[in-house]
């Protein structure tokens, strides 16, 4: 069961920013080299969850703590999920039998069994006055 | 565009997915302790507190000529806070070196530190998902993190590994067996299952699967002395179930895959999601697959009847590649589930034809898969260092005398597999083999120029022994026995290196 990403970019950078829109500040630690980008996404609720993000960003990869704002979201719940591009070529590697040899986070240092945590494990609320949080790659 | 791909994390973990809650198994822990009140000899399936080291009191003489190191690698945790696994292969890697020299005998042990059992001390209590017990407390990045590192300890090139099957080797120091980490043969392969029963080629090369229970990808390595990855690859093989072992012969990777269905319950442990399917009215066979060692394909697969396996002796090729024998031992019915009892105390019925060495002759032309028996009651093969992948004449193994009540490896013997004549010795009651090694003399000619080495665990006094034997008087007993002050744990398996 492959889970798919469709992003669909283009028309999120065309998008307008809502009235009261809040920022949202993401302080990524652990990151292991300042090689490639960091890369984050967000999810508005369990159905789109890793498969259509609402909004996603990237900015170089500082060793040890990269941090990223994304700007002018409507205020509500969102799932973080962030890795490390570390190679730069623009998607998370996975082994042969398809584990991520990138390192990977989620909202509030979620974790799965084998396999990615439930969007309510990893969603945070973002009030109209913006948020600023922390994950940890793994 | 790549960047749609953006986190396909689970992606291929659903093969290992397992439960959220926690499963209680302070049940198991009071089952087994009570049953070790009235049976002292279950006590090789109770912990060790910590890191072992001593000198052994030597009886009879220790060849001059065994000279090394006998690496070995078992379970030696299997409770904290009063909950205790359920199945056997769940407990954290102990690692023991049993150091030979100028006819003396060392030993030292310790636990791997591994992810698991560090993060799992500093807790006090089980976290993480073993492959026989259904834990899930917390939450974790992959299959490295519930690594137990617990299932065989290799040295190649120079270097030593702890290896479990259901992900990376961990490599540890030789010397001090301290814990180095998990190793990653190349940043593509990191978290890759690397199964336990590595394979060294007389080139030296060493040669490993890795497989997933219900998933279809075999991976396949073959990796040089100094480390770096020679082949790397995958073949598909539907319904894989638990793969344990493998052997290689000069031209072909021998598998032998059980039939088991994997069921998808994510609130029961890998083990327990095995469902026997070689018994009743859709009955499927054992298949044996047959890759290619040049191209990592699939040259034939061949059925067998409904089997288990564990362990493989040895494999070779017949008529330029035309024939293959493989020699390992079959059990009969859901073997793996029967493993798990013993962590209540409850011990096995002893029925040596229901596990037995056997020789299966491949023909590829026709298809066809031969079986011819060679010793009943028995497992832990091994062949001597030289002849791996080539025609090999004895085959080193364990056994269950059939007098026993109760399935017990109480004899070692090396089985002449052209004549089928065994060369036995029974310890005596209360005493317990462990897999027992082929090691060749220096200079050896023949497969019994050198000796038959294991370790025996005496229940009647609480002590373990390095046991040696010349490996062609095996019925003459042990040239030497070093009996060790203390207990040590139970191992799956070892490997010598000479020195």
């Amino acid at each position: 069961m492959k889970r798919r990403i469709l992003p669909a970019l283009l028309a999120l950078a065309a998008s307008v920013p809502p009235a009261h829109a809040a920022d949202l500040t993401i302080q990524v630690d652990n990151v292991r080299s300042g090689d490639g980008q960091v890369m984050v996404a967000l999810y508005d609720g369990a159905a789109t969850f890793l498969r259509q993000p609402v909004r996603s960003a990237s900015a170089a990869a500082g060793a040890g703590s990269t941090t990223l704002v994304v700007r002018d979201l409507a205020p509500g719940d969102y799932g973080i999920a962030v890795y490390h591009d570390a190679n730069g070529n623009g998607r998370m590697d996975t082994n042969m039998m398809g584990i991520p040899v990138e390192p990977f986070a989620f909202g509030r240092d979620a974790q799965g069994t084998m396999g990615p945590p439930a969007f309510d494990a990893v969603k945070l609320a973002v009030p109209s006055g913006g948020l600023a949080t922390r994950v940890t790659l793994r | 565009m790549e960047r749609r791909r953006f986190l396909e994390a689970g992606l291929g973990f659903g093969a290992l997915a397992l439960a959220g809650a926690a499963r209680a198994d302070a049940a198991t822990y009071r089952l087994f302790h009570a049953a070790l009140q009235r049976d002292p000899a279950l006590s090789i399936y109770a912990d060790v507190p910590g890191a072992q080291q001593g000198r052994a009191r030597i009886e009879g003489r220790m060849p001059a000529g065994l000279q090394g190191v006998f690496y070995r690698n078992g379970p030696g945790r299997f409770e904290l806070n009063g909950e205790r696994y359920q199945h056997w292969f769940d407990g954290d890697g102990f690692v023991q070196r049993w150091t030979i020299r100028d006819s003396q005998v060392r030993h030292q042990g310790r636990f791997v530190e591994t992810r698991k059992f560090l993060d799992e001390s500093a807790a006090g209590q089980f976290l993480y998902p073993a492959f026989g017990t259904g834990i899930a407390r917390r939450g974790f990045r992959d299959n490295d993190t519930m690594n137990a590192a617990n299932t065989n300890l290799l040295p190649f090139g120079g270097k030593l590994y702890a290896l479990w099957e259901g992900g990376s080797a961990t490599e540890i120091d030789p010397e001090t067996l301290a814990t180095a980490g998990i190793k990653t043969w190349r940043p593509d392969l990191k978290a890759m299952p690397f199964s336990a029963h590595p394979k060294i080629d007389t080139d030296g090369t060493l040669w490993n699967f890795g497989a997933l229970p219900g998933g279809d990808r075999l991976a396949l390595y073959r990796i040089g002395r100094n480390g770096s990855v020679l082949q790397a690859g995958v073949v598909e093989v539907p319904k894989l179930a638990l793969l344990h072992d493998f052997a290689l012969s000069e031209r072909h990777l021998i598998f032998v895959v059980p039939p088991y269905d994997v069921q998808d319950d994510k609130t029961r442990s890998l083990a327990e999601r095995h469902v026997w399917a070689g018994s009743g009215a859709g009955a499927r066979p054992t298949r044996v697959v047959v890759v290619a060692k040049d191209s990592f394909t699939v040259r034939r697969v061949f059925e067998l009847p409904p089997r288990m396996v564990f362990h493989f002796g040895n494999a070779w090729d017949e008529n330029g590649g035309a024939v293959t024998h493989v020699d390992l031992v079959l059990h009969e019915g859901d073997q793996l589930a029967a493993l798990g009892h013993v962590m209540e105390g409850v011990r096995e019925p002893n029925r040596p034809a229901g596990h037995r060495a056997v020789r299966v002759t491949l023909d590829y032309a026709s298809g066809r898969a031969a079986t011819a028996s060679l010793l009943d009651g028995a497992e832990f093969p091994r062949v001597m260092p030289q002849v791996v992948g080539r025609r090999h004449r004895r085959l080193a193994l364990l056994s269950s005398d059939r007098r026993n009540p109760a399935l017990t490896l109480d004899t070692v013997n090396v089985v002449h597999v052209d004549t089928g004549k065994a060369d036995s010795w029974r310890f005596g009651p209360g005493w317990r083999a462990e897999e027992h090694v082929l090691v060749a003399a220096p200079g050896a000619r023949g497969e019994t120029d050198g000796w038959l080495v294991g370790v025996v665990q005496d229940t009647t006094s609480g002590a373990s022994l390095l046991s040696v034997f010349d490996a062609a008087r095996v019925n003459a007993g042990p040239l030497a026995l070093a009996h060790l002050p203390y207990r040590t744990p139970h191992c799956f398996h070892g490997n010598f290196l000479a020195s």
